[in-house]
C-alpha cells in the first residue's frame, strides 16, 4: 500500500491510468453503497458455486470410476487427460453455440474448468490407495459398497481434498474468464464496464475483490478442512 | 474333524523367468484351539499359504476346508493381522476396532463396547481416541490384533505381524499374543521367518521348504507357558529348527544366485585351522 501511495506521488503515470489508493478506495466505498458491488460479487459466487457443486458431483465418481474400472480406464481415462490440457475457456465458442447467451454457457465453461482436474485428482489418489486396506477390509466383511464409502474415499481423501482445491481454483479462473467476455451481471462484467468507462480505479477495486474473495476460501475453506486431514493422518510438517 | 484342513494345495506365480511354483500340494490339518506356526526361509510361499486360508487369493489346486466346508472368500470366521496392521489412518484407535463391527451392523453401543473390551484385552484403553500416527509401531500392532479379536473369529491368521518391530516391543506383544490365546482358546494360524519366535508361541511349527514350497518337517514344541524368548529350552529346538531350515535355504541360494557364488562357510568368526577355546 506504501508502495502504491508513493509510486502515485511521484505522478509518474497518468492519473487516470494510475489511480491512488484513495480513489480505489472511494470507488469500492461507493460500488458497495449503491449494492452494484454486492450483486455482482454474489451473481458471480452463485454460478461459481453451482459450476463447482456440478463439478464435484460428477468429477468425483468419475474418477472413482477410472480407477476401479479397467474398460473405462482406457477409454474414457485418455479423453479426459487429452481435454485436461485445453484451457476451459476455450469451451466459451463452443457453450455459446450450444446453450446461447445465457447463464447456462458460463455455468458450462466453469465446469469444464472444475470438473476435469477434480476428475484426475480423485482417479490418481483412489489408484494409490495401499491394496493392503482393501484385502483387510474383504477379511472383516465390508460389503462392496461400505468398501467405496469406508474405505476408499476416506483412504484417497487427502488426494480429493487436493482435487477439490484445484478444481476450485480452476473453477474461479474460468468464470472471470467467462464473465469477461460475456454481458451479464458479475464481477467479470464489472471489470468490463471499468474497462469501457476508462475507469481504472473501478478496475482495481474489482479486482482486490476477486483476490479477496480467493484469498478468504484458500484460508477459511481449504485451509481449515487440509489443516484437518493432516492432522489426522499425521501429516504435520516437522517445525 | 480338524478346525482347518488345507487338502494338497499347490499355487504357482508367471514370474519374468519363467514359472515359480510357490506352493506344491500342500496337506496339513490345524485344529481347534491349535497354535500352528508357519516357518521357512523367505519365498517358500508361507504368506501365500496364509492368504489362501483367509481366502484372498485363490489356489491353482486343492483346496482348504473350515469345519469341512471349503474356503473360497474372505470371512468374518477367519480374521488377517497383516504384517503392517493394514490399519486405518484416517479412523482412531477406538474406530478402527470398531469398523469390522460397523460392518456387521452392530448399534453403535455395542460396537464401543467390544472395542473397548478388545482394547482393554491389549492393554491399549488409555489410547482409544489417538490417531495411529500418534501410537508407536507396537501399540499399532496391538491394535491390529484387538481389531481381528474383536471379529470374535474362529481362526485368527497372522502374516508376520511383529516382523516390523523392535526386539524389546515384540517381547513383550510375544507375552500378550499367549495370554489371548490361553483366554480366548482360539485357533491361530501364524506365519513367521523368525524361528524362535516360532518356538516360543507355538504348539507346533511347520517348516516349509522353498522351491516348491512343501511341508520339509514338523515339530511339535512341548515347553510349558508362558514361553520366554529367552529360555533355554526355546534356543535349543530353535536350534534344531534352524539346522533344518539352513539345509533349505543352501538348496535355494544355489538355485537363485550366480554359479560362481560360493556360500560363505561358517569359518567367518573363527582363526583359521583353529578351534574355539585353543588359546585358554
Amino acid at each position: 500500500m506504501a508502495l502504491w501511495a508513493i509510486l502515485f506521488r511521484l505522478g509518474i503515470w497518468d492519473a487516470a491510468l494510475f489511480p491512488s489508493p484513495w480513489q480505489v478506495l472511494q470507488t469500492l466505498g461507493h460500488a458497495l453503497a449503491d449494492r452494484s458491488l454486492l450483486y455482482a460479487t454474489g451473481a458471480s459466487l452463485r454460478r461459481l458455486l453451482e459450476g463447482y457443486a456440478l463439478s464435484l458431483l460428477i468429477g468425483v465418481p468419475l474418477g472413482v470410476l477410472l480407477a476401479r474400472v479397467k474398460w473405462v480406464e482406457d477409454t474414457v481415462g485418455s479423453l479426459v487427460l487429452g481435454l485436461q490440457t485445453l484451457p476451459s475457456i476455450c469451451w466459451l465458442p463452443l457453450a455459446i453455440l450450444w446453450f446461447g447467451l445465457n447463464n447456462s454457457a458460463i455455468l458450462f465453461v466453469v465446469v469444464m474448468g472444475a470438473l476435469l482436474a477434480i476428475t484426475v485428482a480423485v482417479h490418481d489418489g483412489v489408484k494409490n490407495v495401499p491394496p493392503v486396506y482393501l484385502r483387510a477390509a474383504q477379511t472383516m466383511g465390508t460389503r462392496p459398497l461400505a468398501l467405496y464409502t469406508e474405505v476408499l474415499l476416506p483412504a484417497a481423501l487427502p488426494s480429493i481434498l487436493t482435487g477439490a482445491k484445484l478444481g476450485w481454483s480452476f473453477a474461479w479462473r474460468s468464470l472471470m474468464a467467462g464473465e469477461l467476455l460475456f454481458v451479464s451481471t458479475g464481477l467479470g462484467h464489472m471489470l468490463t464496464m471499468g474497462r469501457e468507462l476508462a475507469d481504472m480505479s473501478q478496475v482495481i477495486a474489482v479486482m482486490l475483490v476477486i483476490i479477496g474473495l480467493g484469498l478468504l476460501t484458500d484460508r477459511a475453506l481449504f485451509g481449515v478442512l487440509e489443516a484437518r486431514v493432516r492432522e489426522r493422518w499425521g501429516l504435520l510438517g516437522v517445525k | 474333524m480338524a478346525k482347518l484342513a488345507i487338502c494338497g494345495v499347490s499355487k504357482r506365480f508367471q514370474g519374468r523367468n519363467g514359472t515359480v511354483c510357490a506352493l506344491e500340494n500342500i496337506c496339513l490339518e490345524v485344529q481347534e484351539g491349535e497354535f500352528l506356526v508357519l516357518i521357512g526361509p523367505s519365498g517358500c510361499g508361507k504368506s501365500t499359504l496364509l492368504n489362501i486360508i483367509a481366502g484372498l487369493d485363490p489356489a491353482d489346486a486343492g483346496e482348504v476346508r473350515e469345519d469341512g466346508r471349503p474356503v473360497w472368500k474372505p470371512g468374518r470366521d477367519r480374521s488377517v493381522v497383516f504384517q503392517d496392521g493394514a490399519l486405518f489412518p484416517w479412523l482412531t484407535a477406538q474406530k478402527n476396532v470398531e469398523f469390522p463391527l460397523k460392518q456387521m451392523g452392530l448399534s453403535a453401543r455395542e460396537r464401543a463396547e467390544r472395542a473397548a473390551y478388545y482394547l482393554h484385552l491389549v492393554h491399549l484403553s488409555r489410547f482409544r481416541e489417538n490417531y495411529l500416527h500418534e501410537l508407536s509401531g507396537g501399540m499399532r500392532q496391538r491394535v491390529a490384533i484387538a481389531r481381528a479379536l474383536a471379529l470374535e473369529p474362529e481362526v485368527l491368521l497372522m502374516d508376520e505381524p511383529f516382523s516390523a518391530l523392535d526386539a524389546q516391543t515384540r517381547e513383550d506383544l510375544y507375552v500378550v499374543l499367549q495370554e489371548i490365546w490361553q483366554r480366548t482358546g482360539k485357533t491361530i494360524v501364524f506365519v513367521t521367518h523368525n524361528v524362535r519366535e516360532a518356538v516360543c508361541l507355538a504348539d507346533r511349527v511347520v517348516l516349509l521348504s522353498a522351491r516348491p514350497g512343501r511341508v520339509q518337517a514338523e515339530f511339535p514344541i512341548q515347553l510349558s507357558r508362558p514361553r520366554f524368548i529367552e529360555d533355554v529350552d526355546v534356543a535349543r529346538i530353535a536350534h534344531q529348527i534352524s539346522c533344518a531350515l539352513k539345509e533349505g535355504i543352501a538348496r535355494v541360494r544355489q538355485e537363485e544366485y550366480d554359479e560362481d557364488w560360493q556360500p560363505a562357510e561358517a569359518g567367518v568368526f573363527r582363526a583359521a585351522g583353529g578351534v574355539m577355546g585353543d588359546s585358554i
